[in-house]
This record gives C-alpha cells, structure tokens and sequence, in this order.
C-alpha cells in the first residue's frame, strides 16, 4: 500500500517535470543555435569593444574605441548617414509599394496565388550572388536598362557608376524584395470587415478615403510591425553593398556594415568593430523605443475607447 | 502518439542542424575540405604519428590529410589539382584536400582561420601579407627546420634574403615571380607597330598619344582599361614610383615620396582619362575582373597591364594577334617602377603538428622543385622561382613565346623590390581612395595628395605598433 503511494507520486512527479520541460526539448534545436550563434556573439562582442583585439592580441582599452569613433573616425560618420539616408528613403518606399501591391491583389477574385508567386520570388532569392549579377546586369551602362531606354530614344545613364546615381539605385533593391511585407498586409487586409468597407461606399465614400479613413486605421497594427522590422533589417543590408558596388564609386554606397566589415576582417580591427557595431545596435533600439512611443499616436488597436 | 511523433520530428530538426552547418559558399568558392573543424581540435588530422619511410617500401603506410589552399583563375586550379592527383597516386597514404577560390575575400578568410587555428596545413599568400602575418607570431612555421626535406639553394639568395627570410626564419616561399608588362592587341594597334609588330611606344607620352589617336579614329576604343586595383598598382604607382625612385612605402613605416611628388603623379595619371586614353573609369570599375569586360572582350582595347603571368588567362578564348612590350616612362625616369618579385609565396601553419609540417614539406619540395610538377604547372603562377623548375620548362618547351618575352622584358628594366607593407590592405585603401577622389574629381590632385598623405601615416603609425 505504502509502495503503491510511493510509486504514485514518483510518477506523478516524474509527469510534472515532463509536462515542465518537455518544451525545451522541443524547441532546443532553436535554442542551441540561438545560444551559441547569438547569445554569445552577442555577449562577446559587447566585451571586444572594450579591447584592441587584432585576431591575435588583446588588451583592455577602455572607453577607447568608443571615443575614436565619435571623434576621430571620418568614416563612421560617412557611412553611418549614407545608410541612414538610404534606410529613410527605402523602407517607406517598400511599405508604400507592399501596401499598394497588397490592396491591389485584396481585389482580385482569383488567379491570386499567381500573383502571389510573383511578388514573393524576389524575396526568396534573397541578398545573394545571383542577386548581385543580375543587378549589375541590369544597371550598367550597356546593361538591359539602358538598352530598353535607348528602344524608346532616351540616353541612359551610368547607373552605377556615376556617384550621383548609384545610391538611388540601390535604393530600389529592398523596393523590388517587398514581397515579405507584402504577404502580411493581404493577410491583415482579410481582416477588414467587408460590412463596414460596403456600408462607407454606399454613404458614398471614394476609394481613397476609404482607404486612409477605415483600412489603414485597422491594419495600422501590421503596418507599424511591418515599418519597424523592416528599418530594423534595412538599416543592417550588407550583401547588396558589398557584392554589386563594393561601397564605391568612392564610397557613394558605403553602408554602415560595409564598413564594419571592412574595419573587422580587412583591417583586423575586431574590438573597434565590436564597439561599431554595438553602436548600432543602440541606434536600433533608441529608434525602436522612439517609434513604439509615437505609435500611440496612429496606431489603432481596436481595444481603445 | 502525437508526442512520439514530435519527438521524432525534433530529432530530425536537430540532425538537419547539424547537416546544414555549413553555409552557402560566396561567389566563386569551392571548397572540398570538410567542414571547418573546431577550434580547438587539430585540423585535418587522421594520422596516428608515424611518418612513411620512402626507402622502405614494404613499411606500413600510415595515412595523412593536409589542406591546402590557395587562389586563382580556373587555368591555375586545372594544373594546382592535376599536380595534386599525381602526387597522391606516387605516394598512398597522402591526401590532399584542395580549397581553392578566388582571390577576392581570400585574405580576411585567411586571417579569420589563422586566428582561429583553423587555417589549412599549408597555404598561398600574397607576398604583400608576409609582413603583417609574421608579426602576428602566429601564422607561419619556420621552414628552416626542414632543410633536410626542402632545397633552399634552387631559389636565389637575393630573393631568400628580401623576402623570405626574416629574423632568420624562413618565413615562405616563392612559388615564382612575376613582373608587370604590357599586353597589347596587335591587330587593334596595327597602325602603331612597326613592320614586325612591335608597339612604338617608350614613354609615357607615347602612350597617351596612341589612346588620343585611337579613340579619335574609333570612339568606341580605348587605349587601355584596368580594375580599380589595376589603375592602382599598374599605373598610378608606377608613375610614383618612376618619379621619386623609391617604394611609396618604406620598411620603417615612412613614406618613400612628398606632396609635390604625388600631386605630379596624380596630374599624369589624370590624363590618361582626359586624354581618352582608358575607358572611363565609371564604366571600367563595374568590372572585377578584365575577362568580364566586353571592351577587352571585343578587342577594342588597345593593351592592358598585367602581372606576366597571367597574360595566357587573359587572352584565353581570344582570338585576336597579342604582342609584350614593357612599361611606359617618363622620358627623365630610371626606373621602370612595375612590380618584379615573387608575389605568390607559401608558407607552412605553425600550428599544425609536426608531422603535418613535415609532410606539407615534403610535398613542397616535389611541388617547387621537380620537373614533373614543374611540367604539370607550367606557368600558372609565374615564372617558377626554383632554379630546377624553371630549367624544366625551358627544357620541356612550356614558356609560351608571349610569356618568355614578358619575362624578357620584366627582367630587362630595373625595378625595386617591393616595399613589405606597400600592398597592406587598409595601405592600398587610403590610395584607392584618393585615387577616386582624384579620378572623380572631388578634389584637386594637391589636396588629394595632402589629405592621403596624412591618412596614410596615421594608418602607418598604427601598423607600427
């Protein structure tokens, strides 16, 4: 009797821990890969800033490469306002265009999925080698563009060589991969009733007004998700910069992780970059908490009175 | 059941992981080595000490994996894995894993594997990176321990001592040596040769003159074109170095030429574009490499520079007449100021065990010494610099005409040896960008001059540290 009990509890015991940590197991592939790939980086990094370490040495520099940066470090300013030009023109430009795309295909009866395929395989393709080849293709001076604009009489110019041009152009990268922000705005769009869309047309509200005065107030949530995730990754590119332009013509597209790149593995400067990048990642947060705070004021979630 | 099957499904998500470690390679890589070992472990190894005796050849062989790696053009991987192959077959037991690529991005890899030991046993460099690597202490064996397996004595002392050898150590080793010639389109500049297709162009202004008159008669052609890295060592240092007679960079870390000497410089190299003597830089620079430029490609460029050995990968495929002539000079200039020196070397891991050392020696030695692979290689990198090699090929009848008269030539003019820290990467950025500025027009030659000279010895004093 006394064992029955025992046994009991120890199963149930052995149940709890189960039902406790089952989930870790489950998920610990993730959670491997999130602890060594990220968390330590993370963590390390933070603490090469604080060093010189060149790949083979390392000594304890303080506040150092903090204070080059912000006052010696030409470069860093250079960089840090092309990528943040660049961020500010591309990201509305891609949300604008996803949302447009978005509201277009919500139309559409059929023959979406098409459509959806479409838009979605630049995405897939990613920031990649082919990616760089075509862009280059593309843009140069006796590339497709120029070909097709002499077809209808006009000179093309040097797209990407011409320092004036070639951060313009590349502005319109992230434009053509808009098909991530694209598939969450149809899916947020589905939630619009349809009765109170049908009820503003017949008071006889223009498609425009619909759209900025029911629509957007309630898929603001998406479109506030979809600006901050896409600042967040845009304002960090690095693979479009480095294959297509290789930060030139004389540094016109010298993004921000270009030059820590460059500063870590051309220079061997591992602790000055750690402290670049870390600078960074406080500029990401400082303006994630900046745009979580204007929100209240456009955002609309339905839960406010 | 629903738990089993997640489970299992966990299971298959964690091997996928580990499957999927390695990611996608970056343009032009392919790599064969297994995946990148741990830290902490030995690299390559399978070996379980002993060495094959190879005058005993009923001893038992005990197998051993090097890496090797190295960069290049496809005509260079052709004949380094042929080489390879038939090393393998004359001696079982010695595996060789081949992890080549191009040279673009090869340096920071280098250097991300050396600090984290896990860099292959033996493996290329550009002989601009010997001296920042030997100072790290930590990248390459001193081969004068293998004297008994390596025959120093092939290669000449003069290049032994400049730039080999520091401290005493050996260091690297050359695997040839090359020099910077002109390749020119006979046919495109038929009008400028004389009646046995020799280019009439001595100096500098003979040079701008030709591009003038070619581009005139045929707007499409140019002169000449280059990469950004092309415009860099091919033409802008030469001019520099033709005018003060000295390396841009000194070994003790000064520099080799004044503001008024490089504002010259810059002038003359300006008007090679204003002059329509190359291809507008725009247009040139989309290209990284002058086999994916259509100009070159069409022949509607009149020559280019070029390291001499390279000069068959770049006319491959072509179908057009080619002659070699030298470097342009200025008409009071001693010195041709083109690059002649080994710029391929090789060096040993100083963190691989013995053994490893010992074998990547032995393979060395047949690697730059023998005549087999002295006829399997060819000129793939140079004129081979082991005196036994390049015998080989002279024997064998390997020089092509086009390169034994740029090796000719290369050896004819007087030229410096190469500063130890002129092609350092973050040196070689200050000037390309002021090259640029220059190119574009931001700024005026004497400014340019100033503003880089002032970059460059910054970045000097903290390479002196």
């Amino acid at each position: 009797m006394h064992k029955m009990q025992e046994k009991q509890r120890y199963l149930m015991k052995k149940r709890h821990f189960k039902d406790k940590y089952q989930g870790y197991l489950y998920i610990s592939p993730w959670l491997i890969g999130f602890l060594i790939l990220t968390l330590y980086p993370f963590v390390v990094s933070f603490m090469y800033s604080f060093t010189d370490y060149d790949m083979f040495r390392m000594d304890f520099v303080g506040l150092k490469n903090y204070i080059d940066i912000f006052t010696t470090d030409n470069l860093f300013l250079l960089s840090l306002s092309k990528t943040i030009l660049y961020t500010v023109v591309s990201v509305p430009l891609k949300i604008s265009m996803a949302m447009l795309v978005a509201v277009l295909l919500n139309k559409l009866a059929r023959g979406r999925a098409v459509y959806y395929i479409i838009f979605y395989l630049p995405s897939v393709l990613g920031s990649s080698v082919a990616l760089a080849i075509l862009w280059k293709y593309i843009f140069k001076k006796d590339g497709l563009l120029n070909l097709l604009l002499e077809a209808v009489g006009i000179t093309g110019s040097n797209w990407l060589g011409d320092p004036k041009l070639v951060l313009y152009v590349m502005m319109l990268l992230p434009l053509w991969q808009m098909g991530a922000p694209m598939v969450i705005f149809l899916a947020a769009l589905k939630n619009v009733p349809a009765d109170l869309v049908e009820a503003a047309r017949i008071d006889g509200a223009g498609k425009i007004k619909i759209f900025f005065r029911i629509t957007f107030p309630i898929i603001s949530p998406i479109v506030f998700f979809n600006m901050l995730m896409q600042t967040i990754e845009i304002i960090q590119i690095f693979t479009p910069a480095y294959l297509i332009t290789k930060g030139g013509p004389m540094k016109e597209t010298y993004l921000y992780s270009l030059y820590l790149y460059d500063t870590a593995f051309r220079d061997s400067k591992i602790g000055y970059a750690s402290a670049l990048s870390w600078i960074l990642f406080t500029i990401i947060i400082g303006f994630t908490l900046v745009f979580f705070k204007l929100s209240n004021k456009w955002v609309f979630y339905g839960d406010e009175q | 059941m629903k738990r089993k099957l997640a489970l299992i499904m966990a299971m298959v998500m964690v091997l996928a992981l580990a499957g999927c470690g390695r990611s996608q390679d970056s343009s032009g890589e392919v790599t064969q080595s297994a995946q990148e070992s741990n830290p902490s472990q030995d690299v390559g190894s399978q070996d379980t000490g002993q060495i094959q005796d190879e005058s005993e050849s009923g001893e038992e062989v005990i197998p051993i994996t090097l890496r090797f790696s190295w960069w290049g053009g496809d005509a260079r991987h052709e004949a380094t894995l042929e080489a390879i192959r038939v090393y393998e077959e004359a001696n079982p037991g010695v595996k060789i894993e081949a992890e080549y690529s191009s040279y673009s991005g090869y340096y920071e890899k280098l250097v991300t594997q050396l600090s984290s030991n896990s860099a292959p046993d033996f493996y290329q460099v550009d002989q601009g990176w010997v001296a920042e690597l030997s100072k790290t202490g930590n990248a390459f064996a001193d081969m004068s321990a293998y004297g008994d397996i390596l025959d120093f004595a092939t290669f000449p002392d003069t290049m032994m001592t400049d730039y080999c050898t520091i401290n005493g150590e050996v260091m690297v080793l050359p695997f040839g040596y090359n020099g910077t010639v002109f390749l020119y389109n006979k046919t495109l500049l038929a009008d400028w040769c004389d009646e046995n297709g020799n280019l009439q162009m001595e100096t500098w202004e003979d040079f701008m003159r030709i591009g003038e008159e070619l581009h005139a008669r045929d707007p499409e052609s140019y002169m000449t074109t280059a990469v950004t890295d092309g415009y860099l060592r091919y033409i802008l240092k030469p001019m520099l170095e033709q005018i003060t007679e000295k390396i841009d960079i000194q070994d003790d870390f000064t520099l080799g030429f004044d503001q008024e000497q490089m504002t010259q410089a810059f002038d003359s190299f300006l008007e090679i574009f204003n002059r329509n003597t190359s291809q507008p830089y725009e247009e040139a620079l989309l290209y990284d490499s002058l086999q994916n430029n259509p100009l070159w490609l069409n022949g509607k460029v009149g020559g280019i520079f070029l390291f001499f050995s390279n000069i068959d990968t770049e006319i491959a495929g072509l179908t057009y007449d080619y002659g070699v002539t030298g470097m342009p000079m200025f008409e009071d200039a001693v010195l041709s100021g083109q690059e002649c020196c080994p710029s391929l070397m090789v060096a040993i891991n100083k963190n691989v065990d013995e053994e490893h050392q010992k074998a990547a020696a032995r393979f060395l030695e047949w690697f730059l010494n023998s005549e087999e692979a002295s006829r399997i290689l060819g000129t793939v990198r140079g004129v081979p610099a082991s005196e036994k090699a390049l015998d080989a090929l002279k024997q064998n009848d390997m020089l092509s005409d086009l390169m034994a008269k740029g090796i000719e030539i290369s050896n004819d003019t007087l030229s410096l040896k190469n500063g130890a820290y002129e092609l350092n990467s973050t040196v070689k950025a200050v000037f390309v960008e002021y090259m640029e500025k220059v190119i574009y027009k931001v700024s005026d030659p004497d400014k340019a001059s100033k503003e880089m000279i002032t970059n460059l010895e910054k970045v000097l004093g903290e390479l002196n540290k």
